[in-house]
């Protein structure tokens, strides 16, 4: 077995945005948003409180267009997919999320479920606030950047993103003409975010100074929007672009380095040196290389969590594990391989009826058929870099913690030892499982009825398990 | 045939096999029946031949027979290898064939092949079907591009074939049920293959298209060797008697009137229809689940069933069953209803404090806002703002200075449940306020005291044709509200009602219409088909006013030709995939929605609107009936019926309302074109070319429904129905044929002896008439009105425009020319031109023209409409389908995005990221560019799907 080959940049991300192992400091718990947790819950877990909202979570989008005519393609994957759920981010004892229905941001006492502060915004808050040194991070519709002190959320400082304050309807609420749609990125003092719906008024990619929000540097992008969860590596910042594609960027300047291919998306993973983002029009992840734009390969698959070796794709209907060294490397073959067809075919159609060049044109016809069938060999091969495979009906979400996949479905969560994939344990929850984090010991569900869940092994929870509600727990 | 039977004819197949009869065969690539026992994991083996993996979940079926793999025409296909395999390509001498059902047509099929045609790269072979005919395409290295063989006939769908397709290497044959039905010689030589690209099997795929068959097959067979007629004829021969005749296409009935679906709450619907006789009848419902559930109607012709408990963003489906004319039982089609489709906002349980109880409702009542975005300035406590949105739909904003206040407000709004979803507190200190111009419905100052924002800031901030500014007034105070109001437009406001207890009166102003903006009321902005509001606002720079619903999901597919969005008094009509949306125009609230699934017509390049806007009601064909729609509420408040046709049924064609008028046309039912199998109507094909036609033009009274005149002489092109002028124009066929025709979409090749034909609007008499030759009109025929001239246009089969313009002066006018003409005033051919297209490309050969004063855009060029002198040939390209609209200072079109052409300027805008249809949808009204969302199901990654509304900066003010 090839292994895959490690680089510098997954070392970076490990550090990025980690305050403890056990945190979860930032979406899907770092800038890799690679949604892996080292923490494991021991057993089968029960449900320790619920937080539930008074209105459920607001999504920007309603979805996508029931069926593409022309391709006849049905069941469209809505690609801007990025607030259905009030997203947790925790660290110690606390956890905070935002609300796209109450425009506030929330922390909550891991251990009981109690609103230990909130405050208030002027717009939706759609996306997880960041967690950095003790501070938190985040933007609202309303166009301003927050940083608050997270034990007590008091506010440290906050900046109107665009200096321009115009208010219109958006979304069917009166909000910032460039609402801030992407998550706070903060590393190396600085924080990253951005500002912009629409590219004919301009969408800023902003950077910030973490201690007082002075503007460090400011890129316009005029042909993008920006919406969902910013990545980020030590060069790089990856600006997701709604339907369309990400764009990366130097994080230096903010210069734009490329904009990817693939069919678009909000969804979107750094590991080692690949960015895979998706779900494109029928719920397929692409991957793209640093330094190059098109696709090395693409899953039929909604997420992908990545260790090490092994990389688990979730799809609509089950969830698998694969030799990812070993694909990897045969992705690479074959992508190697098409690109010299093409070159060579290129060749033969130039050549087409000239005389005197028979000899060439069947030399290059016997290269393009050993191609070929080098290319099935590479497809053939690729097809069994398949570890397990197991029928799933827990699409929306998928989290490792510790040695346990937790995959979110309508009304219920599941875990699964991630050595065989088989189901270890399930549990109900109220709505679609759009939402998971791990930290302190614990998961924490984010559903689209507004609920948040926290479970906890057995051994770790008390014996009532008190729903809280946005009345009841205010301080 | 038997279950028996077929459990014979299975064993026999894996007898066959297991002897490796068919492996044997000469030349014999492959075997593949489609029967459950051949099914492995996601695939299944063959009798011979490599295995195939399934992608989708294609379903194996044995009973009843015959044996087959159902195809419903989503994502499921089979792939044979996913790359070129030369034990797969037979290198020069070919048999494919295949017992193929095909469910619904398709631009492109495929039943087996391995094909690439993308632009000249032309490589492989393809057995499947062009539209609906059978087809065979080969690329061979004499031949170099694909020559594709088709049926003469198209097939029958639902109906078992046998298809085949042979070449020899000099000789391509296409052979259907035994019968050779088209050859071909242009190839020679071994094939030519791309070095790419997968064989599939129940797919048209190369890296282009990629079209799955909607259908089933039953066998598919390859061979290395061109198989005589004679033994391809033995392969249909013997097997026929398998294949049962297909059954009669089901025959669905509709009800008289609806059925409408109307939201009660989130939860809970009201569906309504009527009958046309008094006979109960029942609504079958299909939970998302699949579980169903009956209930049962009162005897009467009106019916209502109330459905509770509905979960949010699921599919409901439901039928109708009720009696016909003749008292049997007959079934609707089985109709959608989406519960996502709810636009109203949560509205708080609790209520306020008593005072503020009444205060919102006298706001309520004095300003008539019920919905939108309310304003509160200088307020000291919640309460107005609570009782606001517990009484209305309205969204409110307070805006204060004080954080402490900003505060308590916001803690007292949460503690009710409110804040977010229905309020927010806007700090602000600055004199203007930080809001887009034209965005509020309502601004209350509830201190008694004067704001400090000026009276011109509220006048900037408020929405034209309605939006209302109320201020409470003590006595004490009506000085400072003097000046206040003083020298700004709200200096005329007016009392509204006495203050309650010891609360100051009320006075009210309410802002009008804006002058220069302009209606779009028709599919082509006027009735005169100008394509043109005549707005006069819209120019220089936009900005985005607003966005948001309705997005892609309840719109019907952007290529279908779908009727264009209407704004007329401040408000936006837009027609969705059977469902209808009233919005604000100038902040994008819904105002109402309901869904009707006989709502629906596409192709409106062949057709007309099925809808038009007048003052504040909205007119909307809907089967014999036109349903008059309140446009602030969505309430059906009027209806009006076509004119009988004796014992026949028929249906509403056409709609317009102008000069106080409502015109209609009668068609022949069954006849508008529903774009559901996702056609876009671009190709010169029979299906799609064919026009609408009317058998009889109309005027009715729009308030008492009583008939005022009826037209009735030839089949009239609904295309081309046209009002200016005080006049009514068209072109009828007077060809008998056409006015027999049992059905009303014809073919052009039918619609001989035109005539351009002039009525009076107010009498129906006929002006003038005059015949011409039209029938290079192939692809489509227009007619626009203006400046005394009528134009018709359209494009022949090779996509040349040819326009003929018209004299057609004012019945009002002393002109008098002519020579054949009744009336002697108009109709005398002033000028014609022609040209090939020049876009070529993204239904370049379907643009509609435009008229903008006495300028005639069409295509890429502009004319003097009088004199057809050309003025002009670089009109932008627009890239991407979509036809142009215009204001009288900007046109706007889809060039990749949204884009705009300053006819000042001579600039030229694209607004990236977001796109318009492939028909008319964006529309210049009431100082606003409107662009509900249109690019439902685009497969391209445009990064944004909303509707949208943009303003002038200049209008914005901010």
């Amino acid at each position: 077995m090839t292994r895959f080959r490690t680089s510098i940049a997954a070392a970076a991300f490990l550090a990025l945005a980690s305050a403890r192992a056990a945190d979860w400091p930032t979406y899907r718990g770092d800038y890799a948003r690679s949604g892996v947790s080292t923490q494991s819950l021991a057993g089968i877990p029960v449900v320790s409180w619920t937080w539930q909202s008074k209105h459920p979570p607001q999504p920007a989008w309603q979805g996508e267009a029931k069926w593409d005519g022309w391709n006849k393609v049905f069941d469209m994957k809505p690609r801007q997919a990025f607030d259905r759920a009030f997203h947790v981010v925790a660290s110690g004892r606390r956890a905070y999320f935002g609300s796209s229905a109450d425009d506030q941001v929330r922390c909550l006492d891991t251990r009981s479920g109690q609103v230990q502060w909130s405050f208030f915004t002027e717009g939706p808050v759609r996306l997880a606030p960041t967690l950095h040194e003790g501070r938190l991070y985040f933007g609202s519709d309303d166009g301003c950047v927050y940083c608050l002190q997270a034990d007590d959320g008091r506010l440290i400082w906050k900046t109107r993103a665009v200096p321009t304050d115009r208010r219109i309807p958006g979304n069917g609420r009166i909000i910032s003409a460039w609402p801030v749609r992407t998550s706070a990125v903060v590393q190396d003092g600085k924080v990253y975010v951005t500002a912009g719906m629409f590219p004919a008024d301009g969408v800023h990619l902003i950077a910030l100074d973490a201690g007082t929000g002075a503007e460090v540097w400011r890129q316009v992008q005029n042909d993008l929007p920006a919406q969902g969860y910013l990545l980020a590596s030590r060069s790089r910042l990856y600006v997701p672009a709604g339907r369309n594609n990400p764009a990366v960027c130097d994080i230096a300047t903010g210069k734009r380095v490329r904009v990817v291919e693939g069919a678009g998306g909000t969804y979107a993973l750094l590991t080692d040196d690949l960015l895979v983002f998706g779900p494109g029009k029928t719920g397929q992840l692409g991957a793209v290389e640093e330094g190059s734009s098109d696709q090395l390969a693409s899953f039929q698959g909604n997420h992908m969590i990545v260790t090490g070796n092994r990389s688990y794709l979730h799809s609509d209907s089950e969830i698998s594990a694969l030799d990812r060294g070993r694909y990897l490397q045969l992705a690479r073959e074959r992508k190697s391989i098409s690109g010299q067809q093409a070159a060579l075919a290129k060749k033969v159609k130039a050549l087409g009826n000239k005389p005197g060049v028979d000899e060439e044109r069947a030399q290059l016809k016997k290269q393009l058929a050993d191609l070929g069938k080098r290319l099935d060999e590479a497809t053939q091969a690729m097809d069994q870099c398949l570890l397990w495979k197991v029928p799933s009906t827990w699409p929306h979400e998928v989290i490792l913690a510790g040695d346990t996949l937790i995959l979110g479905g309508s009304g219920e969560v599941v875990g699964l030892p991630a050595a065989s994939g088989k189901l270890g344990w399930k549990l109900p929850v109220p709505g679609i499982a759009y939402g998971l984090a791990a930290a302190d010991d614990a998961v924490f569900v984010s559903t689209d009825h507004g609920a948040i869940l926290c479970l906890r092994s057995p051994s770790a929870t008390q014996p009532a398990s008190p729903t809280r509600t946005s009345d009841s727990s205010r301080p | 045939m038997t279950t028996a039977t077929w459990i014979r004819l299975g064993a026999s197949l894996i007898v066959s096999a297991a002897l490796g009869v068919y492996a044997q065969e000469t030349g014999r690539i492959g075997r593949w029946v489609f029967a459950p026992e051949w099914a492995q994991n996601a695939g299944m083996r063959a009798p011979a031949g490599k295995e195939l993996t399934f992608v989708g979940k294609p379903r194996l079926v044995k009973d009843p027979g015959p044996p087959r793999m159902e195809l419903p025409g989503r994502d499921e296909r089979v792939v044979v290898a996913n790359a070129p395999d030369r034990t797969l390509m037979p290198e020069r001498d070919l048999t494919a064939e295949a017992w193929v059902r095909v469910d619904r047509v398709t631009p492109w099929g495929g039943f087996i092949g391995q094909v690439q045609d993308n632009g000249d790269f032309e490589r492989g072979w393809v057995l499947g079907a062009v539209e609906s005919r059978f087809a065979f395409a080969l690329a061979s290295e004499g031949g170099k591009r694909l020559t594709f063989l088709t049926a003469p006939s198209a097939f029958q769908t639902n109906r078992w074939y046998h298809v085949a397709g042979v070449y020899d290497g000099t000789e391509m044959r296409l052979m259907v049920d035994g019968a050779v039905v088209a050859t071909s010689r242009d190839q020679a030589g071994p094939i030519l293959y791309a070095p790419s690209g997968p064989m599939v099997i129940g797919a048209y795929q190369d890296d282009d298209e990629h079209f799955r068959l909607a259908g089933a097959l039953h066998e598919v067979g390859l061979f290395r060797r061109a198989l005589p007629i004679a033994e391809l004829q033995a392969h249909h021969e013997g097997r026929k008697r398998l294949f049962p005749e297909p059954s009669p296409e089901p025959i669905f009935a509709k009800p008289d009137f609806g059925p409408f679906v109307d939201w009660v709450d989130r939860s809970t619907v009201e569906v309504v229809w009527e009958t046309s006789t008094d006979e109960p009848t029942v609504l079958e419902l299909e939970s998302p689940e699949g579980t169903r559930q009956r209930r049962e109607g009162k005897p009467g012709r009106n019916h209502s069933v109330t459905l509770t408990g509905l979960l949010p963003d699921r599919e409901y489906h439901y039928r109708l069953i009720f009696p016909d004319r003749a008292g049997r039982p007959v079934t609707s089609r089985r109709y959608l209803f989406d519960s996502s489709f709810y636009y109203r906002p949560a509205r708080p349980a609790v209520s306020s404090t008593t005072p503020a109880v009444s205060q919102a409702a006298q706001v309520i009542q004095a300003s008539g806002v019920h919905q939108g975005y309310a304003l509160i300035v200088g307020s000291a406590d919640a309460d107005l703002a609570i009782e606001l949105v517990r009484q209305s739909d309205l969204e409110v904003v307070l805006v204060e200075k004080e954080p402490a206040l900003i505060q308590r407000l916001r803690q007292r709004l949460d503690e009710a449940g409110v804040y977010g979803v229905r309020t927010t507190v806007m700090h602000s200190d600055a004199a203007q306020l930080p809001l887009g111009g034209l965005t509020a419905n309502l601004i209350v100052v509830a201190s008694g005291r004067p704001p400090e924002v000026s009276a011109a800031e509220v006048h900037r901030l408020l929405r034209p044709v309605g939006g209302a500014f109320l201020a409470e007034v003590p006595a004490g105070q009506s000085q400072a509200w003097a000046r206040w109001v003083e020298g700004s437009p709200l200096a005329d406001w007016s009392a509204a009602s006495k203050g309650a207890g010891d609360r100051g009166d009320l006075r009210r102003w309410v802002r009008g219409r804006l002058v220069g903006a302009g209606e779009w009321a028709h599919q082509y902005g006027g009735a005169d088909n100008s394509s043109c509001s005549q707005d006069d606002l819209i120019r220089g720079d936009l900005q985005v006013a607003w966005w948001g619903d309705p997005g892609p999901r309840p719109m019907p597919d952007r290529g279908n030709r779908n009727p264009a969005p209407l704004s007329v008094n401040g408000r936006l009509m837009i027609q969705g995939d059977r469902i209808l949306f009233g919005l604000d125009a100038y902040n994008g609230a819904i105002l109402w929605s309901f869904s009707c699934p006989e709502i629906r017509r596409a192709n409106v390049t062949r057709d007309s609107s099925n809808m038009t806007a007048a003052g504040d009601r909205l007119f909307v064909a809907h089967g014999r009936h036109c349903v008059g729609i309140d446009a602030q509420t969505g309430a059906r408040s009027r209806r009006y019926s076509v004119p009988a046709a004796g014992e026949e049924s028929r249906d509403w064609g056409y709609v317009a309302a102008e000069g106080g008028l409502l015109i209609g046309s009668r068609v022949k039912p069954g006849s508008a074109y529903l774009g559901d199998d996702g056609e876009w109507y671009e190709e010169y094909a029979a299906d799609q070319i064919a026009r609408v036609t009317s058998d009889l033009l109309f005027a009715m009274d729009p308030e008492t429904g009583k008939p005022v005149w009826q037209y009735q002489g030839g089949a009239l092109l609904n295309s081309t129905i046209t009002l200016g002028d005080g006049m009514i124009f068209f072109l009828e066929s007077r060809n008998p044929e056409a006015i027999s025709a049992p059905f009303a979409r014809q073919s052009p090749n039918v619609l001989t002896d035109q005539w351009l034909v002039a009525l009076d609007l107010k009498t129906g008499k006929k002006l003038w008439q005059k015949t011409h030759d039209f029938s290079a009109l192939k692809f489509m025929t227009y007619l626009v009105h203006g400046k005394n001239t009528v134009v018709v246009t359209g494009t022949d089969a090779s996509k040349n425009f040819h326009t003929f313009a018209f004299n057609a002066p004012s019945p009002r006018g002393d002109q008098n020319t002519g020579d054949d003409i009744i009336g002697a005033i108009g109709g005398r051919l002033l000028w014609s031109e022609s040209h090939k297209e020049d876009k070529g490309h993204h239904s370049g050969h379907l643009q509609h023209p435009v008229v903008i004063g006495d300028t005639y855009y069409s295509d890429q060029r502009a004319f003097k409409l009088g004199s057809g002198e050309l003025v002009r040939k670089d009109l932008p390209e627009r890239r991407g389908c979509g036809v142009m609209s215009a204001g009288r200072n900007a046109i706007f079109f889809r060039h990749h995005f949204h884009g705009m052409w300053d006819l000042e300027s001579d600039k030229r805008t694209q607004f990236e990221g977001i796109r318009s249809g492939c028909w008319l949808s964006m529309i210049p009204a009431g100082g606003m560019l409107l662009a509900p969302e249109t690019s439902a199901g685009c497969s391209c990654t445009h990064a944004i799907q909303t509707s949208i509304g943009y303003i002038p900066k200049t209008l914005a003010g901010r």
